[in-house]
């Protein structure tokens, strides 16, 4: 096929995607509404199942003449779904300012606006979940919230991975066919959640059908009078095509989001899944890898048509709408063997075509991966989206299996959730976005007798402070007794906040493709899923070493800074300390630099945390562990932490990533880097670790860059650290590195026989430096 | 104990010889080149550097300055070598980091044990390189040094001058994987005039290296410096000495760069070029390859 042709097909359809404008939709909500008032004496699963259903046959549906791939939750596309059973008073609180907050806007149609305030808003308030948990346990959680965010109190938790194979092997028919036989034995309770899955299937069926009966009314081409009949065809069946089954693929996603409105639903491993069925059309020459790749494009954009609206402060942690459509390709099999084929290749052509933000594109990485699929990726990444970011097999297979006793061939299988979460494939209810705890702020009520230091509040027992405790030692026995304190308190809400989704949102559809809800005649949010986890995620050990090694060395060995001078200081945010602060700065040693004591002062705590965690067990009876990530949540924790020991301003952002040193502390360069995250032991990222990396577009420029870093992500499969993420640096950050050059101290300049940092340069070589970083140079 | 002076150890340098590698920076060098980009390695001893936009003028340092050493005059330090040499208490007491020596003292074992560190990122022929200043003013020490590196087997690169005793170049050439040597300028009084020695010995080190050369551990390189290096005549005279020496030796180019001025202020010293030079565009670029294409050199290495 012409590249041509499908260049314009894609182009037209990402066009008319961008260009059409973002609303909140209250359709859905309307719907269930209704349907809860009509049926006030059901069980909520059975609403839940019926609102579904309903949804399914009555949202308003829309076809784009060009696409080869239909479906969306919402006519319109990107639009912000208002899900008034999870929660809706914050729409409430929010809704005139969702057109015009800092982050993620939507417009809000006038008449919906209203709609919404004087008919379903009064049905729900007192009723949703959030209102449910506000009124249960919402003090608890609001007194130690600037220490733990405790998530997942206003919408569905998401970040699953469905069983897609099975989907793809039985559709909803043979779904139901499996619900029928299990049903023949099954207890009253049983019953209930068979009846509730079996409706939402057929709703799905009909949901199918509806695209085929859209498109039939429409003036159709040969293209899309082929998708009506794809439609139709998986109302009956199976899919047997490449392209049925990409198509069958994007409504489990779509119902999905329509069940839960929850982010990162993800589809895991699509080279695996869908290449027999690529393999059987190419065989049959029913397709070629251009249309096989135009299919996969045109589920690309599907990706970036539903996006997810959050409250604002929500939107804060976890900005750009990320919706978390993860893929992963490459990796290994159930044998161990390289995994990678044609379809992992597709995947990351699409993404260089495409360049958008979604889906999250993951490339597995292992010891045998084929060094053309590396340079492939490492090419995408010189486009400078970010994508795709790179997972380490030899790191995460062997601590899935070792930390969490998850069977060798689901932890082969593994798959990533949402941004870089880990999980296996279709039987793991994750939970991996449970709570972050910011082992900063504790750090900080240890050296303040428990109080904020931005408030004065007190939010802990007071053990001491900088100014009593004699030693080092003194100091980090307060300090775990503070963890301990924060850990049972987190635990309680925890106990809270999944009993409550167990009441207000149990997910009959979802169950259906989660081994083994069906089997055990169990919804996943009570515990169906083989695997049952809770992730917790740990802020950060960055800032954390970087303090620990300025108090330790200055304060209680070198005896070079006065511990009540400190204290003072960081409780007036350095004013007229700025020596002190200098010195704190660019004196004390900084994790991510390969010193092993000052990373271990970090990693040593995240060590304690996690041993803690084999303390409890969540509410389905599954085990917590433990992630290091933040997506964009270091900004908004660190706006509830003082002044700290690392040089760091009051409410100032703490270190992105999650294992990534503080940027512009990384002195020593990439290797280093890899070198000190390197020591943070696997079990410690078994919910998922983030490590970024940001680099000039300079370095991948030509083809010996493209080897070089193929060179560097080989090292960093040996050194057996999770995850990894190139960020090409851009014109806005070098244009930041000018005007605040204290932030991006570590930026350097590379040409032969030279190094030299950017923040160093006279201001006109760096304008000549900025002008010329764009993505156009590469 | 043998000690190098080293005034940057670069890990992950990427331009320096094949895939990662870790360069040492080596103190001192016997060219004064107009254009040199690191001056702070010209010096062989060690000397002062101080940043003036990192300082905030807290003068904790005058505190320590009990000789008069330094003085804070139009918001900056002034530096009193003649009233003493030894910074060390002033540079502890300097928060920022804006006041430091230029180098610091390493053994071999130092040395070793830091490029150790990075070992995991040295596949595909990356490793170590000497660089500077000019690492073979270390003289004999340098031999000892890559021995000792080579023993733990580390792919060696030297970036050089080559102005220095054969004697010196034969017996460190076999622990040597890749050797990076310059022809700056081919006519000798411009040599002299530009970078302070006569290109004679130079010359027939590269002569004697590339009749020896049957590993290809030779890349020549020119840096372009304008008005000074890049005419077509200079690039004719290095092409058809190549020619005549060995056509087929690896020839790069190396477009100016306006990165070395900022440098000079810290270290004390005055660039001499104008700071406004540019580099060659790409049509100029263009037409120094076909020069050389035309002459018969193939190899051309075009990183630019």
């Amino acid at each position: 096929m012409d590249t041509k042709i499908i260049g314009n097909r894609i182009n037209i359809l990402k066009e008319k995607m961008l260009k059409e404008e973002r609303y909140v939709s209250i359709e859905q909500a309307r719907i269930i509404t209704r349907v809860y008032q009509e049926n006030e004496s059901l069980s909520i699963p059975k609403k839940r199942a019926l609102s579904l259903y309903t949804a399914l046959r009555e949202l308003e549906i829309s076809v784009e003449k060009e696409e080869l791939i239909v479906g969306n939750r919402t006519k319109g596309v990107r639009g912000g779904v208002v899900f008034p059973e999870s929660g809706c008073s914050w729409v409430m609180n929010e809704i005139d300012d969702i057109p015009t907050r800092p982050q993620d806007r939507f417009k809000v149609r006038e008449e919906d606006s209203q709609e919404f305030k004087t008919q379903i808003y009064p049905y729900w308030a007192h009723r949703s979940m959030e209102d449910i948990i506000k009124r249960d346990f919402g003090e608890e959680i609001n007194a130690i919230a600037k220490v733990v965010k405790i998530n997942q109190k206003d919408h569905a938790q998401g970040h699953i991975c469905p069983d897609c194979e099975t989907w793809l092997k039985k559709g909803p028919r043979g779904l139901i066919e499996d619900i029928k036989v299990q049903k023949q034995n099954a207890t009253a309770d049983q019953i209930e959640f068979y009846e509730c899955s079996e409706l939402v299937l057929e709703g799905v069926i009909c949901f199918m059908k509806r695209y085929h009966d859209l498109i039939m009314q429409m003036e159709f081409s040969d293209d899309l009078k082929n998708v009506a009949k794809i439609c139709d065809n998986l109302t009956k069946r199976p899919p047997n095509t490449f392209h049925e089954a990409v198509q069958s693929l994007w409504f489990l996603f779509v119902v999905l989001h329509m069940e839960s409105n929850a982010s990162s639903f993800s589809p895991g491993r699509i080279d695996q899944y869908l290449y027999p069925y690529y393999k059987k059309d190419i065989n049959d020459n029913k397709i070629d890898s251009s249309k096989a790749l135009e299919i996969i494009e045109c589920l690309y954009l599907k990706f970036n048509q539903i996006v997810y609206l959050r409250n604002k402060h929500s939107a804060q942690f976890f900005a750009g709408f990320p919706i978390g459509f993860n893929i992963a390709i490459g990796g290994i099999d159930a044998l161990g063997n390289n995994a990678d084929n044609e379809i992992s290749e597709l995947c990351l052509k699409a993404q260089y075509d495409l360049g958008l933000p979604q889906p999250n594109l993951s490339v597995r990485l292992h010891k045998d991966t084929p060094e053309i699929l590396l340079k492939n990726a490492v090419r995408v990444v010189a486009r400078g989206s970010g994508m795709p970011q790179f997972f380490n097999d030899e790191a995460i297979i062997n601590s899935l299996i070792n930390d969490l006793n998850i069977d060798p061939i689901d932890a082969k299988n593994y798959a990533i959730v949402g941004c870089v979460e880990l999980t296996t494939q279709g039987n793991n209810l994750g939970w991996s976005d449970a709570a972050m705890f910011n082992f900063n702020k504790v750090l900080e009520l240890t050296m303040n007798h428990g109080r904020c230091l931005i408030t004065g509040e007190q939010l802990a027992t007071d053990l001491g402070g900088l100014d009593t405790y004699s030693t080092f030692d003194e100091l980090e026995i307060a300090y775990k007794q503070h963890i301990d304190e924060f850990i049972e308190k987190m635990m309680e809400a925890e106990i809270h906040i999944e009993k409550a989704h167990q009441q207000c949102l149990p997910t009959a559809f979802l169950s259906t493709v989660i081994d083994n809800c069906i089997e055990k005649g169990m919804d996943v949010t009570r515990g169906g899923a083989k695997y049952n986890l809770s992730g917790i995620q740990m802020i950060q050990i960055a800032n954390l070493a970087d303090s620990l090694a300025a108090i330790k060395q200055f304060v209680y060995e070198e005896k070079s800074v006065d511990q009540i001078e400190l204290l003072q200081a960081l409780k007036n945010d350095f004013e007229n300390s700025q020596v002190l602060r200098a010195k704190l700065l660019n004196k004390a040693p900084k994790y991510g630099n390969d010193i092993e004591w000052v990373d271990q002062l970090g990693i040593k705590w995240a060590e304690y945390f996690r041993e803690r965690m084999k303390d409890y067990t969540n509410y389905r009876g599954g085990s917590y562990h433990t992630g290091m990530y933040t997506v964009s949540a270091h900004v908004p924790m660190g706006e509830n932490v003082g002044a700290s020991p690392d040089g760091r301003y009051s409410q100032t952002p703490l270190a992105d990533g999650g294992m990534s040193p503080v940027y512009g502390r990384d002195k020593n360069g990439p290797t280093a880097i890899l070198k000190s995250v390197s020591r943070i032991n696997n079990s410690l990222t078994t919910n998922g670790g983030l490590l970024n990396m940001k680099f000039l577009p300079q370095f991948f420029k030509n083809e010996v860059g493209i080897e070089k870093f193929s060179s560097l992500l080989r090292a960093f499969v040996q050194l057996k650290i999770p995850h990894i993420q190139f960020n090409v640096v851009n014109k806005e950050d070098l244009l930041d590195a000018k005007c605040h050059p204290d932030l991006h101290s570590s930026l350097t300049i590379r040409v032969a026989g030279y190094t030299a940092y950017f923040v160093e340069l006279a201001s006109q070589l760096q304008d000549e430096i900025i002008e010329r970083t764009s993505y156009d140079d590469i | 104990m043998t000690t190098f002076n080293i005034f940057d150890i670069k890990r992950f340098a990427l331009h320096d010889g094949n895939g990662i590698r870790t360069t040492l920076f080596f103190k001192g060098c016997p060219l004064s080149c107009l254009w040199c980009q690191n001056p702070e390695g010209l010096d062989a001893h060690n000397s002062i550097s101080y940043s003036s936009h990192q300082c905030i003028g807290c003068l904790e340092c005058l505190k320590h300055s009990h000789k008069g050493e330094v003085t804070f005059e139009n918001k900056k330090l002034k530096f009193h070598f003649e009233k003493g040499t030894d910074y060390q208490k002033l540079i502890d007491a300097c928060p920022t980091g804006a006041l430091s020596y230029v180098s610091q003292q390493y053994s071999i074992d130092d040395i070793v044990h830091l490029i150790e560190r990075d070992k995991i990122f040295y596949q595909n022929s990356g490793g170590v390189t000497f660089s500077g200043g000019e690492p073979l003013m270390q003289g004999e020490k340098l031999i000892l040094l890559a021995k000792a590196l080579k023993e733990k087997g580390y792919h060696l690169a030297i970036e050089t001058t080559l102005y220095a005793p054969l004697e010196l170049i034969k017996r460190i050439e076999p622990y040597l994987d890749q050797i990076y040597v310059d022809i700056k300028i081919y006519d000798e009084n411009e040599h002299i005039v530009n970078t302070g020695v006569s290109n004679q010995l130079i010359l027939q080190n590269i002569h004697y290296l590339l009749e020896h050369d049957d590993q290809n551990k030779v890349i020549i390189r020119t840096p372009l410096i304008p008005h000074i290096s890049d005419s077509e005549e200079n690039i004719k005279n290095i092409g058809q000495f190549l020619k005549e020496t060995k056509p087929t030796v690896p020839y790069e180019l190396l477009n100016y760069n306006r990165l070395a001025p900022s440098k000079y202020e810290k270290v004390n010293k005055t660039f001499k070029l104008s700071k406004d030079l540019e580099p060659l565009s790409k049509e100029r670029m263009n037409k120094l390859y076909s020069l050389l294409n035309d002459l018969g050199i193939k190899n051309i290495i075009k990183n630019n």
